[in-house]
């Protein structure tokens, strides 16, 4: 009790005037409930929502009856209200009576017995319609101590509950206004239909994803830049004359791809953080993400260089060409033309695996989309999320699947674009050996 | 090779087409159909004095499968890949009293209603779920079985002085939970992370991932229990929320027969005997 | 006598536990065109890639004028600048033009500007017949006409030694004699070539020299016409009774 409790005696001429007299001088209102304070289980206005009470009563009152002065604005006529009682942790069982005045507002619990003192009061009003305006509202609230003796049943007051909401924004108002619609109903009267693709979470759950859609595709444009250099960098350690740095890459290569993406996002962001090592979550995805994809491309890379013929290293080198030089001007370029659709491949796959940062709290795509399912009770963002991971994948897998063709076709000289005929001989600058670093790529994780 | 490979790769467009038609009419296939036989199933009643035959639908004929979150001890948890806690016995009990053989099916907690809602997959919860009005909008709850309050869980040493201190936290909760519900509305400034259940939400609170943890009071209780983790419960928070099992609102019958079976097992000492048993101590 | 462009001395070379060379010594002097025959698998290839050190002797030296190539230390790089080869396989770089490819090492290598290694790119492929192909990538050209990018490819660099490893025997044999001429010029224009090919027309009309090698060692040498018309070792006649 952080502050003197002081009562004061009201007297009750109306209910209705009570309210306006409430607001103005609250500031000279005694408490005796402590801890009480009103809360709200919708952040937007327009609509049904649940008002909860919470207090505790003094030592010396037992309350015969609690009402709540909704302001103007607030229409409690079809509310419903549920009692929970507390002694300390222990549920009381109680019975009361509830009325409501649509006129003026109040809607009055009538406890059967008094209620003993020091309880802890849980007082549910549900649908309770509200003002669509968001802003911050007080909701006066009374009670009534039973006579004791010789003094007379006694209304006292608790005021300064403020509870607050926001404007409902543009979707939450399009998905209300499909809620009265024919059409949405009839739609929505086919089970499969209302669970999965219900127009009203349609609407709501697009702009509440987009937001976890650009984080899921910032966390990837993110890690697969460093993740290109990372698995150039393993490749070539892995292609080093100096063996324990070719062990060292071999290990980290088959430790990243030999474990699921799961575990390793598990480590880093449980594991290491337990020991004291953390950065920001962010970060965290990114490097996990970079880290365990620069494994699988440096096994891509690696393959795609070494399915470049050696005669073109050679001819590199008898120019006068230092190793770095082949690398960076023929070996690479040729590598990269080669190696497209598998780093595409892997650039989905990595996209879709940012799922796997919901189990850690980052708020992509998957997770928001779970959390509205969770609320929602209905699965429709969980189509919404798949939409937004196909925007990306779909175009991609494409693309996969253009670069594979063209490929084939440069590789067997198909067509050349003046329709020239390529060499005959078989020795040609681009047969070196099969590729196989797409196939090994095309297993899922 | 390469031309193996493309074909392997990718079907031709036509193909494609086809498997996509029927890939879809085979979802809407089953998920119309609900893919469940319904039997009925006759069950006796043996209590009374007189023998009234009860016809209960199940999805399968003599068998009620329970649908759980079993990562919520002492109320359900795996123990190798059996299922087990005082939902679990409670829900055993029942099953006895209504000649159904019981089986749990683990299911992520807030996927659990609209999967009973969909049908098909069981035909009871039993997951330490609140009944709550809003959830009863979905599905119809038995009576109550237990009661419950929620729980503040800080790293050993903190002192809690009220939801202000949360504000600009992380807080984690278990998805879909009331703990949720309650931090959503008390813990105002602060960002809820959801989690799949309680044990990541702790696992994340021990690394420091979120700063606090609302969560099940007796769940807390028992996965703090022997902590070396540096956990405690900083908070108790009365919010008298009574635990149902969810049945789907088809199916009034079994919600009926199932809140008989519980008033009876109430009425036997069954319910004391397991409850004992999870909790160490009687139910007052 | 002057200065020898390439000498060998006492070369061998080892894959494993095969003895590929066995000591081969072998000086070409500026200007001459010397051939190398032999049998498959006699170490001819090993040889002319021992001398751009693409395959490290095992003992014996090489030398580049007064370079020792495999001498510890050496810079590699910098004595294959000077020392153009011309593949059996072409080896031209696939994802570059002719043009490209002609003037990659100019560039990377001796640093030449961009003009300057295109004006030599364009010229040495007039050289070589290709004027209206330098835009054109390997994939779009024939076998001969990529055989000659790679020559000017190689000849761009200003070497002062050309090694050819059987650059015909890939080629269709109406393109094979697009590609000789071009040597022949170039022969005849004074450059320093060491050829290993079975083409005995080409050896006979422009070879200085000829070498025989036979088991990883030269076993005869002299002119073109003392070497294939008066053999004197028996496994020189019986070769050359197998390909004539
Ligand atoms: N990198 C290598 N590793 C192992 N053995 C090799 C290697 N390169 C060449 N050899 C072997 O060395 C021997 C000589 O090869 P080389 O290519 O020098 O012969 P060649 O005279 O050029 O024959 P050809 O006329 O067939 O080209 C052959 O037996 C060959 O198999
Ligand atoms: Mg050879």
């Amino acid at each position: 009790m952080g502050h003197p409790n002081r009562r004061r005696t009201l007297r009750l001429f109306s209910l209705a005037i009570a309210g306006i007299v409430l607001t103005c001088a609250f500031a000279t209102q005694a408490i005796a409930m402590t801890g009480a304070k009103v809360t709200v289980d919708r952040d937007t206005g327009g609509q049904l929502t649940r008002f909860t009470f919470a207090a505790t009563s003094g030592q010396d009152e037992p309350v015969t009856r609690i009402d709540f002065l909704f302001p103007e604005g607030f229409d409690p006529a079809d509310a419903k209200v549920d009692v929970t009682l507390l002694e300390g942790l222990k549920r009381l069982s109680t019975s009361f009576e509830q009325s409501i005045d649509p006129q003026t507002g109040v809607v009055s619990v009538m406890f059967d017995a008094p209620v003993p003192p020091k309880s802890n009061y849980l007082i549910q009003v549900r649908d309770v319609m509200t003002p669509i305006a968001g802003g911050t509202y007080e909701l006066p609230v009374q009670y009534t101590v039973e006579a004791s003796g010789t003094s007379s049943p006694e209304v006292r007051s608790v005021s300064g509950l403020t509870f607050k909401y926001n404007t409902p924004p543009r979707e939450e108002v399009i998905s209300r206004w499909l809620d009265s619609q024919a059409w949405v109903k009839m739609w929505n009267s086919v089970k499969v239909l209302d669970l999965f693709l219900k127009p009203q979470q349609f609407v709501r759950a697009v702009p509440l994803l987009f937001a976890g859609w650009l984080m899921s595709l910032s966390l990837v444009l993110s890690a697969f830049p460093i993740s290109i250099m990372g698995g150039l960098g393993t490749a070539f350690m892995k292609m080093s004359k100096v063996p324990p740095v070719r062990w060292l890459a071999s290990i980290y290569i088959n430790v990243i791809r030999g474990t699921p993406l799961f575990l390793q996002i598990f480590v880093v962001f449980i594991g290491l953080r337990t020991t004291g090592l953390r950065f920001p979550d962010y970060l965290s995805a990114v490097v996990v993400l970079a880290f365990n994809s620069s494994a699988y491309l440096a096994e891509i890379f690696r393959a795609g260089i070494q399915s470049i013929s050696k005669g073109q290293f050679e001819a590199a080198s008898s120019l006068g060409m230092t190793y770095w030089q082949a690398m960076r001007y023929v070996i690479i370029p040729q590598t990269v033309r080669r190696v497209l659709p598998t780093m595409t491949s892997e650039f989905i796959l990595l996209f879709k695996d940012t799922a796997l940062f919901a189990a850690v709290g980052i708020f992509e795509l998957m997770l928001r989309s779970q959390n509205f399912v969770a609320r929602s009770g209905n699965l429709t963002a969980y189509v919404v999320a798949a939409l937004y991971y196909l925007i990306i994948t779909i175009p991609l897998i494409n693309l996969v699947g253009r670069l594979e063709y063209k490929l084939a076709q440069s590789e067997h000289g198909v067509t050349a674009p003046t329709g020239k005929r390529r060499a005959r001989g078989g020795v040609g600058p681009l047969s070196g050996p099969d590729f196989d670093a797409t196939a090994a790529k095309h297993e899922s994780r | 090779m390469s031309v193996a490979f493309i074909e392997g790769g990718f079907m031709s467009k036509g193909k494609k087409w086809v498997a996509l038609v029927l890939a879809v009419a085979l979802v809407l296939a089953v998920a119309l159909t609900g893919c469940a036989s319904k039997t009925d199933t006759g069950t006796s009643d043996t209590t009374g004095n007189t023998t009234k035959t009860v016809t209960l639908k199940t999805i399968e004929p003599g068998k009620l499968l329970v649908g759980s979150d079993t990562a919520f001890p002492p109320f359900e948890s795996m123990n190798g890949n059996v299922a087990e806690g005082f939902d679990v016995d409670l829900m055993k009990a029942i099953g006895e009293k209504l000649g159904l053989e019981v089986t749990f099916k683990t299911e992520i907690f807030d996927t659990l209603i609209p999967t009973l809602k969909a049908g098909g997959k069981f035909d009871v919860i039993a997951s330490g779920m609140t009944i709550k009005p809003d959830r009863q909008l979905e599905i119809d709850f038995s009576d109550p079985y237990y009661d419950s309050n929620q729980s503040l869980v800080m790293k050993k040493g903190t002192t809690y002085t009220g939801p202000e201190q949360l504000s600009g936290k992380k807080v984690g909760v278990q998805s879909g939970t009331t703990g949720e519900a309650w931090a959503k509305e008390n813990v105002t400034g602060a960002t809820l992370v959801p989690f799949k259940n309680a044990t990541d939400a702790f696992a994340a609170l021990q690394a420091g991932n979120v700063d606090a943890v609302v969560n099940d009071l007796p769940v807390s209780t028992e996965l703090l229990k022997d902590d070396d983790r540096g956990l405690a419960i900083v908070a108790q928070i009365p919010t008298g929320e009574q635990y149902g099992f969810g049945v789907s609102k088809d199916n009034p019958d079994l919600t009926a027969a199932i809140n008989k079976a519980l008033a009876e097992i109430k009425s036997d000492g069954t319910y004391n005997d397991i409850y004992q048993k999870w909790f160490g101590i009687l139910p007052e | 006598m002057t200065q020898p462009v390439v000498r060998i001395v006492n070369l061998h070379k080892s894959f494993g536990s095969l003895e590929v060379l066995k000591g081969v010594n072998l000086e070409v002097q500026r200007g001459e065109v010397v051939v190398i025959l032999g049998p498959s698998g006699s170490g001819k290839s090993t040889t002319l890639r021992c001398v751009n050190h693409l395959e490290e002797p095992s003992s014996g030296e090489v030398w580049l004028q007064d370079v020792q190539i495999n001498a510890p230390g050496a810079n590699v790089n910098k004595v294959r600048e000077h020392i153009g080869m011309v593949f059996q396989s072409f080896n031209l770089f696939p994802h570059l033009t002719a043009r490209g490819n002609v003037m990659l090492a100019q560039r990377k290598v001796l640093g030449r500007t961009q003009a300057e290694a295109e004006r030599i790119a364009d010229e040495q492929l007039a050289k070589v017949g290709l004027s209206d192909r330098a835009d054109h990538y390997p994939s779009q050209l024939s076998g001969g006409q990529q055989q000659r990018v790679a020559i000017a490819r190689a000849l761009a660099m200003d070497p002062i030694v050309m090694l050819f490893d059987e650059v015909t025997s890939a080629l269709d044999p109406e393109l094979v004699r697009d590609v000789l001429e071009v040597m022949k010029e170039l022969a005849l224009a004074g450059m320093t070539m060491l050829v290993v090919t079975h083409e005995m027309g080409f050896a006979r009309e422009v070879a200085s020299r000829a070498v025989f090698m036979d088991g990883g060692v030269i076993v005869e040498e002299g002119t073109p016409e003392a070497v294939f018309d008066h053999p004197q070792n028996d496994r020189t006649k019986d070769f050359l009774g197998h390909i004539s």
